[in-house]
């Protein structure tokens, strides 16, 4: 168990896999088998696989945060980042006419910048990363809507639209690829020496710096990958909806927060899965799909989410001090 | 003591300094800054999110802070319209927003204070909930359409050549300033913040404090709601939308903290007005709305850098970092 890592080091024992932390796999289920015989489009191949081809897209940009949350730091600039995606990607195809592969790498790479930023000054002056991301939240915003505003109405053209929707063996590309970084990244977190560190670091951060560990590196690294893949994230769900658009990632950090605390993760650092996350970002999405299929207000959804948030928080903390930490 | 108190002074130095050369810009590039009109719409945006902000400064100066107060502001316009709509009589609307915005502080209070979930998830959560809450009020309230006259008078009225609203926050703009240095409650909030350990060995009932901290600053942000509501004479579904963030920026700069244990009434006021007059100078001199946001948001980035420098530095001379 990859997530137990920093926790055995600390308690100096082993502990042996428990059902408890899956329980996101339950609810998954239990969601799956609710909608399947209570809506009758629900069960179907398409319905399904369009459902995972969105999710795949929210999936990438949770994956940084996930990394980020496993060491105690909170991203709250995915929703933004993955809308900044996708508005340069309109910038840099609309107004420099560029190809959409050299689009979406510079694209990719400016939102790498962003990210590297924030990390940076998270890391060097110790700041709350949750009150930075939230600053780099609404100036990227700000940046969204200019850009988007310079080209509303118009198309991308095929070549940088036609790509998202390309299926390899019957699926879409996007979901293989979401679920072979999970399984790689969910293996690499529990074996490679430098993934484990990110436990160590969100366990006791000042007791990997005595080890010799440049925790801050790490730290803005992994600031600059979420960053990154919202962006390619945001790339994704652009091209998918053929124009730039300010409403792609709006509240998108409050789904994978969610997701995220809902599927096992500790926002005190120290716990986390990727593949876990990827049920969980199923989890809200699914939920979501059915809550629409049953025509709940989005309000309500919106108040049915934030409950739901707010609980699993609250179990997390109640898991916690049941282990015995003080908090 | 002496050094807390030049430490304040300073600190509201520069919101007041800021807000002193932003006028100065303001009088020498937009003719129309000293109108009437423009001199009445800042007062009806200064008013509002300052009530608010006494309400964050207290929860900042003991180390919290509270980002559900928008939807709170929301949720209290779309009461009163419900209510307006329902034929209450107006002191009725008032004192049952008022106590709806206070079971909403309670809300957050409770999630904080008595679970011990962290401040800044909570208080997300429930803005998600309140600002849901509020959202579905809104097709009833259309039918309203503007308010009853005697409730647009609660923001239209004026006395003395000053909004009723200008009036209530100098008089919240006292109570603080005295409820914060004088009285024992507010001293507590102060040693709460800088070092809670230590004040919880002391016996102070930290939860208590921060429960009424937060039922207070719900209670204050209904206030606003009702005030901004009958100011706009409609309830409308914009209200209160950046408003946790303006707060927020408006608390730090004059002179509020994030880590606790610092910060005025004063400073609170000092710094919403220098975020109106940011606004203001925007409008008047034609630049972009959506370059504000920018804006706004690269000040929080800076603010939260400084404050966060002067905090590590602070650490370091005690040798905790």
């Amino acid at each position: 168990m990859g997530e137990d890592t920093g926790r055995q080091l600390a308690a100096g024992r082993a502990e042996k896999f428990s059902f408890a932390s899956w329980t996101i796999v339950y609810l998954l289920a239990a969601l799956f088998i609710f909608l399947a015989l209570t809506r009758n489009a629900f069960f179907t191949f398409s319905n399904i696989h369009s459902i995972l081809h969105s999710v795949s897209f929210n999936f990438y940009a949770a994956i940084g945060f996930t990394l980020l949350i496993i060491m105690g730091e909170l991203d709250l600039s995915v929703g933004s980042m993955f809308g900044f995606g996708g508005a340069m990607m309109g910038f840099f195809i609309f107004m420099y006419k560029l190809p959409a592969p050299t689009a979406i790498a510079l694209t990719i790479a400016a939102s790498a910048l962003v990210g590297l930023a924030s990390g940076f000054l998270i890391a060097r002056f110790r700041l709350n990363s949750m009150m930075v991301t939230i600053g780099v939240m609404m100036a990227i915003k700000g940046v969204n809507w200019i850009l988007v505003n310079r080209f509303s109405g118009r198309q991308f053209p095929a070549s940088a639209r036609r790509f998202v929707s390309v299926d390899v063996l019957g699926i879409k590309w996007t979901i293989i690829l979401m679920i072979a970084i999970a399984l790689a990244l969910e293996i690499l977190l529990a074996k490679s020496r430098h993934l484990k560190q990110l436990y160590y670091i969100g366990h006791n951060f000042d007791t990997t710096i005595l080890y010799g560990l440049n925790a801050n590196a790490v730290k803005c690294a992994c600031f600059a990958i979420s960053a990154a893949m919202s962006a390619f994230g945001g790339v994704l769900m652009t091209a998918r909806l053929a124009h730039p658009n300010v409403t792609v990632g709006s509240n998108l950090e409050i789904s994978i927060i969610t997701a995220a605390v809902i599927s096992g993760a500790s926002i005190f650092g120290g716990r986390g899965s990727i593949l876990r996350t990827m049920l969980g970002v199923t989890f809200v999405f699914t939920l979501q799909n059915g809550m629409t299929s049953y025509n709940i207000n989005t309000y309500v959804q919106q108040i049915i989410l934030g409950v739901i948030l707010i609980l699993a928080i609250y179990l997390d903390i109640r898991a916690n001090s049941a282990a015995g930490e003080r908090r | 003591m002496n050094l807390l108190k030049s430490l304040t002074r300073k600190n509201e130095f520069v919101s007041s300094a800021m807000c002193v050369l932003l006028v100065i810009l303001l009088t020498v590039k937009g003719e129309v800054f000293w109108t009437k009109g423009n001199l009445d719409s800042l007062q009806a945006s200064i008013a509002p999110t300052a009530i608010m902000a006494f309400g964050m400064m207290a929860l900042l100066v003991c180390g919290y802070f509270d980002l559900s107060i928008g939807s709170t502001m929301l949720l209290a316009g779309m009461v009163s319209g419900r209510l307006a709509l329902a034929g209450a009589p107006i002191y009725a609307i008032v004192a049952l927003v008022l106590i709806t915005g206070c079971a909403v502080g309670c809300t957050n209070g409770f999630l904080v204070a008595k679970l011990r979930i962290n401040a800044l998830i909570a208080t997300i959560g429930t803005q998600y909930i309140f600002y849901g809450i509020a959202m579905t009020q809104l097709d009833k309230v259309r039918a309203l359409g503007k308010f009853p006259e005697n409730f647009i008078m609660l923001g239209e009225g004026k006395a003395l050549g000053l909004y009723y609203m200008t009036w209530v926050t100098l008089a919240l703009l006292a109570v603080f300033s005295y409820f914060l240095k004088y009285t024992p409650t507010g001293r507590q909030l102060y040693f709460l913040g800088g070092n809670r350990e230590a004040a919880r060995l002391m016996g102070f009932n930290d939860r208590r404090i921060i429960f009424a901290a937060y039922a207070a600053t719900g209670l204050l942000a209904s206030l606003a709601g009702i005030l901004a509501a009958a100011r706009i004479q409609s309830p409308s579904q914009y209200m209160g939308g950046n408003v946790h963030m303006t707060c927020m920026i408006a608390c730090v700069v004059g002179g509020g903290s994030f880590a606790g244990g610092k910060g005025s009434a004063l400073g609170a006021v000092l710094g919403v007005a220098f975020m109106s007059l940011l606004t203001n100078m925007f409008n008047l001199l034609e630049l972009k709305a959506q370059l504000q946001n920018v804006i706004v948001g690269l000040i929080l980035v800076t603010v939260i850098v400084t404050d966060g420098c002067l905090n590590l530095k602070k650490l370091r001379e005690i040798g905790r970092a």
